[in-house]
């Protein structure tokens, strides 16, 4: 039902005729398979008519290719992460928007190329996980070269910071949960990759002294009371580091948002766990004031 | 067509979750430290023969951390064949000879009268107060290098009635003798 409105649609959109497509017969015979739903011809057609000098460089015959990609991928391909005719309708359609010089189907075009990145954008989340976030950073990359070329002022800088901020959390919580190491290192891994696109990201530097001050509290949570002394002096030491590379980040992330109460509270947890009862309860105070309003 | 336009914007409204990291507890921290220290000193130092199946430890002062570390340690760890007793306390007068007495910051000023009223009678008494270990504490918590560590005073101890193990003065920040 709805491929049929679809089409539909080409059709009402398509402002060209059918006999301007007289010398073209491959575009228009594809254009005529794919008004009667017959995708796998329509793709033969297109594929000859494209060679076609004249079709290669009419607008037109790379918007019917595109869409018939994007057909062919909606109704074949759609659980497909690396479906082969998404791929071309992209391609494609990108083609025909460069192509289409006074913007005839330029808006449809766009939406069209939209419907697509949108479903990159799905699989990046759908494939966020330990064993496919390759995948996912590929789904992604696909959606943002999208957007960036159809979407006028697309924001990619807040877009990737979202993006590899979540994926962060992801391996954040994987470690949470069985203490990998390997979860641990893609989580500094993104984050890094976060505080590289927007250094002044207050979340992402509060994330990043976060990460480092929960595996020093986990250090002492897990620590038994008949530690021997050497072995305490170790533990101390190892905790000690990890607050320590938090402080910065959490320092910076104060900096650029210091009515954050998360952040605050963070900075007087390192500074208690850094044995500055001084700093500590300075901020303890700004919290207390930050509460009260 | 109107159905068909909704159905694709509904798609582009697209965003990922963006969740702040959960900063844990802070309550394990120093606190806990000074839990695990006390009950190495237990280990580490000899009390004289007393006939009770406790082994009273007194807090003088508030920090109920403190209090929560000490009281699970003792619900799972025994001095010997002693059951470990934790308890807070405003004065000195509050608390029958415990084994330990602890003396926060804020009590500071107690310490004179506690090293008299303990003394010879086996009582450990720490502290957490600069310049405390050299006027009467046996054990003074101080932080060096952002870290936890103990001056140990073997004079006190030893007016205490106690006796010191070699290890703790090993581990000892500073030995004032």
């Amino acid at each position: 039902m709805l491929m049929k409105k679809a089409y539909r649609i080409l059709i009402l959109l398509s402002f060209f005729s059918v006999s301007s497509f007289a010398q073209l017969s491959k575009v228009q015979q594809a254009y005529d398979c794919v008004q009667q739903g017959k995708l796998d011809s329509a793709k033969i057609y297109i594929e000859e008519g494209i060679k076609d000098p004249v079709a290669a460089a009419d607008f037109q015959s790379w918007y019917i290719r595109g869409f018939i990609y994007k057909e062919i991928y909606k109704q074949k391909e759609s659980t497909d992460i690396k479906s082969n005719a998404r791929e071309l309708g992209v391609e494609s359609l990108m083609k025909a928007a460069d192509l289409d010089k006074e913007k005839q189907q330029l808006a449809s075009i766009q939406q069209n190329l939209k419907f697509l990145g949108s479903k990159y954008y799905n699989d990046a989340k759908k494939t966020m996980d330990s064993v496919n976030y390759k995948t996912s950073i590929w789904c992604f990359e696909k959606y943002l070269s999208i957007y960036k070329f159809v979407e006028v002022g697309f924001d990619e800088k807040a877009k990737s910071m979202e993006y590899f901020l979540s994926l962060s959390y992801y391996f954040q919580e994987v470690f949470e949960q069985n203490g990998s190491q390997n979860a641990l290192a893609l989580t500094k891994q993104f984050l890094n990759k976060s505080l590289e696109i927007n250094p002044n990201s207050a979340m992402a530097n509060k994330n990043m002294a976060v990460l480092y001050y929960n595996i020093g509290v986990n250090i002492i949570k897990k620590m038994d009371y008949d530690v021997d002394l050497e072995q305490l002096y170790v533990l101390q030491d190892e905790a000690s580091k990890l607050f320590k590379q938090a402080e910065p980040f959490m320092s910076k992330a104060y900096q650029l948002s210091p009515k954050d109460k998360t952040i605050v509270e963070g900075m007087q947890g390192i500074y208690y766990q850094l044995n500055d009862t001084e700093k500590s309860n300075e901020f303890k105070k700004k919290l207390e004031a930050l509460n009260a309003q | 067509m109107k159905k068909f336009l909704v159905i694709i914007i509904s798609v582009f409204f697209l965003s990922f979750d963006l969740v702040d990291y959960a900063l844990y507890q802070k309550d394990a921290g120093p606190d806990k430290f000074k839990a695990s220290y006390i009950y190495n000193f237990t280990k580490s130092f000899e009390w004289p023969e007393s006939k009770t199946n406790e082994f009273n430890i007194a807090i003088l002062g508030t920090n109920q951390n403190l209090l929560n570390f000490l009281t699970e340690m003792s619900s799972t760890k025994t001095v010997g064949t002693k059951k470990i007793v934790v308890k807070s306390i405003n004065s000195i007068s509050e608390s029958a000879k415990p084994e330990i007495l602890y003396i926060l910051p804020d009590k500071s000023s107690i310490l004179a009268e506690a090293v008299s009223k303990y003394k010879g009678k086996g009582t450990l008494i720490i502290t957490e107060k600069q310049g405390l270990a050299k006027v009467g504490a046996a054990i003074n918590f101080v932080v060096a290098e952002d870290k936890l560590k103990f001056e140990l005073n073997k004079s006190s101890a030893g007016k205490a009635g106690l006796v010191v193990s070699s290890k703790i003065e090993a581990m000892a920040l500073k030995v004032i003798d």
